[in-house]
């Protein structure tokens, strides 16, 4: 750890502060390697480390974020409003104003909250390793640290965007969620939230190795949408779509919220323990596929 | 330290993997009761066949009506009236509350009604298969034979249940017809009562006939006079006017004479029991009763139309699988629950533990 590295941190603002402050710990406790630690001090110190590590890569993200270009925020929190405006208008205009009773905006802006989490595993979280890949080279950031810190700028961005499709619904049309069932909804969204940690660690380990692997999955995701029931009730699919579609957890999962929300009946082949256990699944293997190769990782 | 971090991902272990899951073979295996399960399908068929041209079902314009009547049985089946018909059967509440069930799956002895229609949704299945419009039950409960009686029972009411929406239906629909008829088959009686009142009252079958009857005599009689005329022109060329044979002539002539006027005072005349005057108010009541004849005709008509209709709207319950007798517990699937539970609690032990190892390595 040569202090040049650290004063060079520091220039970056907030990131360089809270960044060279974890550092700094990190050298402290190189010098004091002599006297071994318990396990349990061990941990201690090691958690107030990785918490301080993902929160510097937090605020560097966002600064990022915000300062690379003031449209791309404003992108990112409108993205759910516009998708819900262009697919509504298109069952608008064929005359169809509620699904199952409810007003098709918020049946369909409700699809892509939960969507977009799943989504943001995909596209803007993997990316994390790579982008941030300089920082690697402190000892103190760890692979991981990068993903941890991109999902939660990313889940925090999506709550603030979903509040404000709830709110801008609310505010032009009136409408709002009824939410019979409020626990149900948070349910979903940890869930989906579990899976889009699990998918976002899992591509970023191997999207970092093979050039190819995000590329691909960024294809072949592509009709995802379509595939999710976000735009549509899995309840108007024929039983044949719908059993091929429960395979995909993130229809259970947007069926569940959609059951919190507005009260709607779920399709029949509706099983939210499967979300569950396929996330915890999902999640479990990321981390294997971390552990495996987080030195691998860090020498690229 | 090397000791104690091995200690540590072992503890991790032991709690996380070895603990749940033996907690959980440990109940599955010595504890938890066997549930049989019995399956049966229904179906249920319409008359009147509906094919749509097309198929909207994507666009969320959906269900034949006999799906629709499928899925009105279905939430029928779920229903706390289902519950409270079973449990005046079979006495479901003693069954489920048994003690000799292990504690998990029993049902609380002080259970509410809510808390008992919950526990009964989880001891039975409804599937509506979409595409043979097929409804699947099944019932597992820890008895085989009650597992059984259950379904029985549940298809016994889904039977009574359809025939009384069957009943509804025809009753409101043919009621209607059916009074019409009747009105119209009591003013058709009354007017044939009033026609016979009429011929009793006058003595006549039919004024037509009487008509004919004077007429024919009206003509005999012309005839004879005509006859009578000519012969006495004929004799008074030769006798006197003194003579007998022309004397009786002449009384014949006004004989005859006298009752054509009386006959023609018969058909028409304007005292009011003239024939013409009755053949009028005969042909009234004759028209009337024509009327109503057709009224009555074509209310018929419907009235059997709407009772085709009817038993065409008509829904049977057809059986496809009788209730199954269950072999063997198929229930709790041990394996398959325990696999599921190490599977789950693994990946749960390696989430942990890599996390703990990532913020260790972070020290």
């Amino acid at each position: 750890m040569t202090l040049a590295r650290v004063t060079n941190a520091s220039n970056y603002g907030i990131m360089g502060k809270c960044f060279s402050l974890a550092v700094l710990k990190n050298h402290v406790t190189i010098s004091s390697k002599f006297k071994p630690l318990t396990p349990a001090q061990e941990l201690k110190a090691g958690f107030t480390r990785f918490q301080s590590v993902i929160w510097a890569l937090y605020f560097k993200e966002f600064k990022i974020r915000l300062g690379k270009s003031k449209t791309g925020i404003i992108w990112v929190l409108l993205e759910p409003v516009i998708a819900m405006v262009v697919i509504s208008t298109i069952w608008l205009i064929i005359r169809r104003k509620t699904i199952e009773n409810v007003h098709v905006m918020l049946y369909i802006g409700s699809g892509f909250i939960i969507y977009l989490i799943v989504r943001r595993g995909i596209t803007p979280i993997p990316q994390g390793i790579k982008s941030n890949s300089s920082l690697l080279n402190y000892p103190g950031v760890k692979p991981i640290d990068t993903i941890f810190a991109r999902f939660i700028l990313e889940m925090w961005l999506h709550m603030i965007a979903s509040i404000l499709l709830f709110a801008s619904l609310f505010w032009i049309l009136g409408i709002h969620p009824t939410f019979p069932d409020p626990l149900l909804c948070f349910q979903a969204i940890g869930i989906a939230a579990m899976l889009s940690l699990g998918i976002g660690l899992l591509l970023g380990i191997y999207g970092t190795f093979y050039e190819s692997v995000g590329k691909t999955v960024r294809v072949f995701t592509q009709p995802l949408m379509i595939m999710s029931g976000v735009i549509y009730s899995m309840n108007d699919l024929p039983q044949r779509g719908r059993e091929a579609l429960s395979w995909n957890p993130i229809v259970h999962l947007i069926s569940a919220f959609r059951q919190g929300a507005f009260g709607t009946k779920p399709f029949a082949e509706y099983d939210l323990l499967y979300a569950v256990y396929l996330s915890i699944f999902i999640l479990g293997i990321s981390f294997i596929a971390y552990y495996a190769n987080r030195f691998r990782l860090i020498q690229k | 330290m090397k000791k104690s971090l091995f200690s540590m991902t072992k503890m991790l272990f032991l709690f996380v993997f070895i603990v749940p899951v033996a907690v959980v073979s440990f109940y599955y295996y010595m504890f938890a009761s066997d549930r049989y399960e019995s399956l049966a399908s229904v179906y249920i068929t319409e008359e009147a066949s509906q094919s749509s041209p097309f198929d909207l079902t994507l666009l969320g314009i959906t269900n034949t009506g006999s799906a629709r009547d499928i899925l009105v049985l279905k939430s029928f089946i779920s229903s706390p009236q289902m519950l409270a018909l079973l449990d005046k059967d079979l006495n479901l509440r003693e069954h489920f509350t048994n003690s000799k069930i292990d504690f998990v799956s029993k049902l609380a002895d002080d259970a509410s009604k809510e808390e008992f229609l919950e526990y009964y949704l989880t001891r039975i299945t409804i599937t509506f298969d979409d595409e043979a419009q097929l409804l699947s039950l099944s019932s597992q409960t820890f008895d085989r034979e009650f597992s059984k009686k259950i379904l029985t029972s549940i298809l016994k009411h889904s039977q009574i249940f359809i025939d009384t929406l069957n009943e509804n239906i025809s009753s409101s629909q043919l009621k209607f017809f059916e009074a019409e008829v009747k009105k119209s088959e009591d003013a058709l009686t009354a007017e044939k009562n009033k026609l016979r009142a009429f011929q009793n009252k006058y003595k006549i079958l039919s004024t037509s006939i009487a008509t004919q009857t004077i007429v024919t005599t009206i003509s005999t009689l012309e005839n004879q006079l005509a006859a009578k005329k000519s012969e006495l022109t004929s004799r008074l060329s030769v006798l006197s006017e003194q003579a007998p044979a022309i004397r009786r002539l002449r009384s014949d002539i006004a004989g005859l004479k006298q009752q054509l006027t009386v006959e023609n005072a018969r058909l028409t005349s304007g005292s009011g029991g003239s024939l013409s005057e009755l053949d009028a108010q005969f042909q009234d009541i004759k028209l009337l009763i024509e009327y109503k004849t057709l009224r009555y005709k074509a209310n018929l008509d419907a009235f059997e139309k709407a009772k085709v209709e009817a038993a065409r709207r008509l829904r049977f319950l057809t059986v496809v699988a009788p209730p199954t007798l269950a072999d063997e517990a198929l229930y709790p699937n041990r394996p398959y629950i325990i696999i599921t539970t190490s599977i789950i609690a693994l990946f749960f032990y390696f989430i942990l533990s890599i996390m703990v190892a990532t913020i260790r390595e972070h020290a």
